[in-house]
């Protein structure tokens, strides 16, 4: 079965009269359990297309099934319960909230599910990242490595299918950055379908499979 | 998830929900104050109509007890009450004391029965419906309804600049707001949390304020502004209505919570997020046109206005409105303060019915003449005295107007005429301390103004300040950008200090011109003219300084610190 399937898939933008095509007719598919890399330039779509398989944001066109729900149907609260269940989200700039604990940022996906947090899940999954006597930190107090590891248990926290990983590494440096695509080749052995956006061929020739795109285009 | 986020957003980042609860404090300052104030006038009004009146329809001057079956047992009437040399009767039915009709011919019927008993020295006087209860006539009701329609009007105004500073104070939390959707957040709780911290910050805020504005109006009331007892003035007499304090806070949130959801509803609206970079940028996509030779102050200043000066706009909405506001209060209250402390000609005023007792006699100008401490008499006869008093037909009187040859010396002559020239239609009044009072209430509003200056200060402040530095903060990335491209701490700081005196040029000018049209507008009714007292001039340089102060300073302070950071971080 396919995690995510994407078929005919556009997102136009518009600055002024001119029309930006940022996401232009793509189609593909990540099965389940696998990890796929997106390459490309920047400013190629890449971070628009995760944004759109994250229902983040709305297609112009196309069809995007999640698991075989096409999430383009499914109205704003369908899709926050489709990104608090089934999808896990790290970006770049890892998107920690400044004013919450590691503790706190981690759990917040329970909170928004209205679910109390796992004490055994919590302390696996800090384990796991190395994060346990960072957990009353403020982000502020962090490392770069160490704020992308506390994005990443936050986004598996709640045992998600599907990680959507945008260019998790590209603020880190080389040796953080090869401690997180460890970390995300690890939960993709584990069985999680890891979609991985990146412009360092090194870590996308890892992955099971690669697409690259150029002015919102799969060439 | 709303709480844990609150309380930790309060907790580490207070600043930013101190500023909310500060702004709607300061807000909701001047229309409480505003209604306070309205409210102690209804309340002296009743006060003084109701020591006047007795809560009575006639009152039946100079009698004696033995004058009371004279009045008994007229249809439609009270039984006579006799107090004090006054028999007192109230016309039973409350329908027929509110109808002009009714009361004229009860009027004429006392005034028959006084005829009938040849009883020259007994006179009348009757008292409508609302003065008897105390309500008032139409002249302070409009005065009040004037304050209501200004009120309203500052709230409106208030609640449009409030909105302003709300959707900068969100849009700093854009980010989370991103990052909660991320994570699943349904936009209900990402609703809940903001309507949360608005209705706390404003529960607050409205207990503040209510407080602030009694305790100001009381202390003000209680020093200056305060008339009790005296004759001629309207009295005002601390009063807070709790029903009226509710209705002008509630007003004040009905017309702000529109704002807010519509603000709410912005942020979460897909386009805002996708394209919050492009609000913080705030890009214009008119080139400017860059000469090259220029000073690089100026010509980075001429893109900065020219590009970037959304963030100045938006301060402009916000200052010149309550600036403005506060110079017109300023003008206003003077021109009222200027009339207020004007000294009286004459000290005291002696009148007398002349239509029912005949005008002065040669004795009273005597005994008037014989007094030391008078320096002058001026007598006027048969003037047609204005009926506030619905008895039927009109009056004509005496006057006497006195000059003391020691003004400190009108309390004790007035208490001498009085004793003097007591009953048979005499009257006298102490012009001196009318005049004394007026005084003290003019001091009263100055100090009034006192306190809604560093009102308006902070919240214009604040506003202006969070809006600038948010700005300031937002170009780090320019400013850093600029610095690596070795550019001189002075000339980047220069260029943002012109692009921000500018704006403050441009708000210092459009809020001096506002407040004065507003000022001539206003003193038109009263005609009167506003003149421009050193005071005055000194005022509006003042505010001229203040809003050079609130836009310069703190862009001056940002871009300092956000260079300066930018230079250790390159060292680092």
């Amino acid at each position: 079965m396919n995690a995510v399937e994407v078929k005919n898939l556009s997102k136009i933008f518009f600055r002024g009269d001119t029309e930006i095509k940022a996401v232009n007719d793509i189609s593909f598919e990540a099965e389940d359990g696998e990890m796929l890399a997106i390459t490309g330039s920047s400013g190629s779509g890449k971070t628009t297309l995760l944004n759109l398989i994250g229902g983040i944001e709305e297609p112009t066109d196309g069809e995007i099934f999640i698991y075989g729900t096409d999430i383009t149907l499914s109205d704003k609260n369908e899709l926050a319960r489709i990104r608090r269940q089934k999808i896990g989200y790290i970006f770049q700039d890892f998107n920690l909230i400044p004013i919450l604990t590691v503790k706190e940022n981690i759990i917040m996906p329970l909170l928004l599910d209205s679910k109390k947090a796992n004490k055994k899940r919590l302390i696996e999954t800090v384990r796991y990242l190395g994060l346990e006597d960072r957990l009353d930190h403020l982000p502020s107090q962090l490392s770069g490595g160490q704020k992308q590891r506390a994005a990443i248990a936050r986004a598996i926290i709640n045992s998600p299918g599907i990680i959507l990983a945008d260019e998790p590494t590209g603020n880190l440096d080389r040796a953080a950055a090869d401690g997180i695509m460890k970390l995300l080749l690890d939960l993709n052995k584990n069985g999680m379908t890891v979609i991985l956006v990146t412009h360092d061929e090194r870590y996308a020739d890892m992955c099971d499979r690669k697409i690259s795109i150029e002015d919102g285009k799969i060439i | 998830m709303p709480y844990l986020y609150l309380t930790r957003s309060f907790l580490r980042r207070p600043k930013r929900h101190i500023s909310l609860l500060l702004i709607l404090t300061c807000a909701l300052v001047l229309p409480l104050l505003i209604s306070v104030y309205r409210d102690s006038l209804s309340y002296g009004t009743a006060l003084r109509l109701l020591s006047e009146t007795k809560g009575e329809t006639f009152h039946i001057l100079n009698a004696s007890e033995s004058d009371l079956p004279l009045f008994e047992n007229i249809p439609g009437l009270s039984a006579p009450r006799y107090d004090g040399g006054t028999v007192y009767l109230h016309i039973l039915s409350e329908n027929e004391w509110k109808d002009q009709t009714a009361l004229d011919r009860y009027g004429s019927q006392i005034l028959g029965i006084i005829n009938r008993a040849g009883e020259g020295r007994l006179s009348a006087v009757a008292y409508s419906y609302k003065y008897a209860k105390g309500i008032g006539d139409d002249s302070s009701s409009s005065e009040k309804n004037a304050l209501l329609i200004l009120n309203l009007f500052i709230i409106l105004l208030s609640a449009f600049t409030v909105g302003s500073a709300y959707r900068t104070h969100l849009k700093r939390f854009y980010p989370d707001i991103f990052t909660l959707r991320s994570l699943g957040a349904e936009d209900f709780q990402i609703y809940l949390i903001f309507i949360s911290e608005f209705l706390a910050a404003f529960i607050i805020s409205s207990l503040a304020a209510a407080a602030i504005s009694a305790g100001v109006m009381k202390l003000l009331l209680a020093t200056y502004l305060g008339v009790e007892g005296v004759e001629g003035l309207e009295w005002v007499v601390f009063r807070m209505d709790p029903l009226n304090t509710l209705l002008h806070i509630f007003f004040f949130f009905a017309a702000l919570s529109g704002i807010i959801f519509k603000s709410l509803a912005d942020a979460l609206s897909g386009s805002v997020i996708s394209s919050r970079e492009e609000i913080l940028e705030n890009r214009k996509s008119a080139p400017a046109k860059i000469m090259p030779g220029r000073k690089p102050a100026k010509a980075l200043a001429e893109i900065w206005l020219t590009r970037t000066n959304g963030a100045y706009a938006s301060c402009l909405k916000t200052a010149v409105p309550v600036i403005a506001l506060f110079l017109f209060l300023f003008g206003y209250l003077s021109l009222g303060a200027d009339f207020l402390s004007e000294k009286p000609e004459f000290e005291i005023l002696i009148s007398k019915d002349a239509s029912a007792y005949g005008g002065f006699t040669e004795d009273d100008i005597g005994y008037i003449n014989s007094l030391s401490q008078i320096k002058a008499a001026e007598l006027q006869r048969q003037i047609p005295e204005e009926l506030f008093r619905p008895i039927p037909g009109g009056t004509m009187t005496d006057r006497i107007k006195i000059k003391l040859s020691d003004p400190v010396l009108h309390s004790e002559t007035a208490e001498l005429l009085k004793s003097r020239f007591t009953g048979a239609g005499y009257s006298v009044r102490d012009l001196q301390e009318t005049a004394e009072q007026g005084a003290k209430t003019s001091k009263g509003l100055y100090m009034a103004l006192a306190f809604i200056f560093p009102t308006t200060v902070i919240f214009t402040a604040i506003i202006v300040i969070m809006k600038l530095r948010d700005y300031i903060r937002d170009s780090g990335k320019t400013l850093r950008t600029l610095s690596a491209l070795g550019a001189e701490d002075r000339a980047l700081i220069a260029s943002y200090v012109i692009q921000a005196a500018v704006s403050a040029s441009a708000a210092a000018a459009v809020s001096d011109i506002l407040s004065l049209a507003l000022l001539y507008l206003a003193a038109i009714p009263a005609s009167v003219k506003p003149s421009l007292n050193p005071l005055f001039a000194a005022v509006y340089i003042f505010a001229g300084i203040f809003t050079a102060g609130i836009f310069i300073l703190p862009v001056y302070k940002e871009v300092g610190n956000t260079v300066s950071k930018s230079k250790r971080s390159v060292e680092a």
